[in-house]
């Protein structure tokens, strides 16, 4: 066995006993690069086909301007939409002065709920006699009304 | 026995500019042709198509020389594809004659009987004749080994097999060539 692993080792140096024909690799590097297809796209890779030009400053900002647009919209309908759905908290009287004092003037919420809330003012002194208010009303700089109603009948 | 060559860092800084990368690659087919000639050609045994496939070779690896990153060796990209070369030129040849992967060993034999581009040496053909009795993979690793003197590793990520794989493998390629030398005599 040790002999044939020197046969092995005798043999290691040639090329199997194989040759090839003379200056075959000489001609064979000189067709092979010779033969060598074009690769364009490899050798002459394409420069970049555009150069953009230059945006300004509103192309640039316009994304960020409208989306700013789109969230004040939705902000904007979201309080719609809060305002119709609570309308008793629209807004609070202290904001609004002008209510605020002709809601404080007795004067004229009496002239408002007589001549133009629609409401009969006989309805009013029902009510008022029925809980007992007109025992605290003053009526004496008022006519009597069954006099007032003779003197028509008179006249 | 060629020796492996080492290209150096300037060449594949070359291949993979634009403008150098013809001649670099012409430079690189001077560097390996040898190499990968013996190669394949003790694969296939016959010159004529060892020149084919080494033609097939180079034009390949021309073809995709842009996928070489230069993270692996020039030597292993190009060994490996000539080793696949030569697999897919004796599966071929294999179907073309129709007959097993066992009975190529009886038609490689042939070839190297009829082989005229031989130095004349009774051993060496009688190597030869051992060498196509093994198995197709066992053949690879003997002849990158043995001929090529090659690192396991580098005939690890050549063939993808492990590196432990292949010592057993070319072991049991040297025993079997003892075997047939034993039997011969």
């Amino acid at each position: 066995m040790k002999q044939n692993t020197d046969i092995l080792e005798k043999i290691r140096s040639a090329n199997g006993g194989m040759t090839v024909p003379e200056g075959y690799f000489a001609d064979f590097n000189r067709r092979m690069a010779a033969s060598l297809p074009e690769r364009p796209e490899l050798e002459h890779p394409a420069a970049p086909a555009v150069d953009f030009p230059r945006r300004s400053l509103w192309q640039r900002v316009r994304p960020y301007v409208y989306m700013a647009a789109m969230f004040a919209g939705i902000w904007l309908m979201l309080q719609l939409f809060n305002i119709v759905s609570h309308p008793g908290d629209l807004r609070p009287m202290e904001a609004n002065p002008v209510m605020a004092e002709a809601l404080g003037n007795e004067d004229f919420m009496i002239d408002y709920i007589i001549n133009d809330a629609g409401i009969d003012q006989w309805d009013i002194i029902d009510e008022m006699a029925a809980d007992g208010s007109l025992s605290d009303c003053d009526f004496s700089g008022l006519a009597d009304p069954a006099e007032n109603s003779s003197n028509d009948i008179q006249e | 026995m060629a020796e492996i060559p080492v290209p150096d860092e300037a060449l594949i800084q070359r291949l993979r500019d634009p403008a150098t990368v013809r001649d670099a690659f012409a430079e690189v087919i001077n560097l390996f042709s040898e190499p990968l000639y013996w190669q394949i050609r003790r694969m296939v045994q016959s010159h004529d198509d060892t020149n084919d496939i080494l033609q097939n070779t180079f034009l390949k690896a021309w073809g995709s020389v842009e996928n070489f990153r230069g993270d692996a060796k020039l030597s292993t990209w190009l060994y490996k594809i000539a080793v696949n070369e030569s697999i897919t030129f004796l599966a071929r040849e294999r179907k073309r004659a129709g007959i097993s992967l066992d009975d190529q060993e009886a038609a490689i034999i042939n070839t190297i009987e009829a082989d005229k581009d031989i130095d004349g040496d009774l051993l060496s053909l009688r190597l030869r004749k051992a060498v196509a009795s093994l198995p197709e993979k066992q053949r690879l690793v003997f002849n990158m080994k043995y001929y090529d003197d090659m690192k396991y590793e580098d005939i690890s990520e050549i063939l993808g097999t492990s590196v432990g794989a292949l010592k057993a493998s070319y072991h049991l390629a040297v025993k079997k060539i003892e075997q047939f030398f034993s039997d011969d005599d």
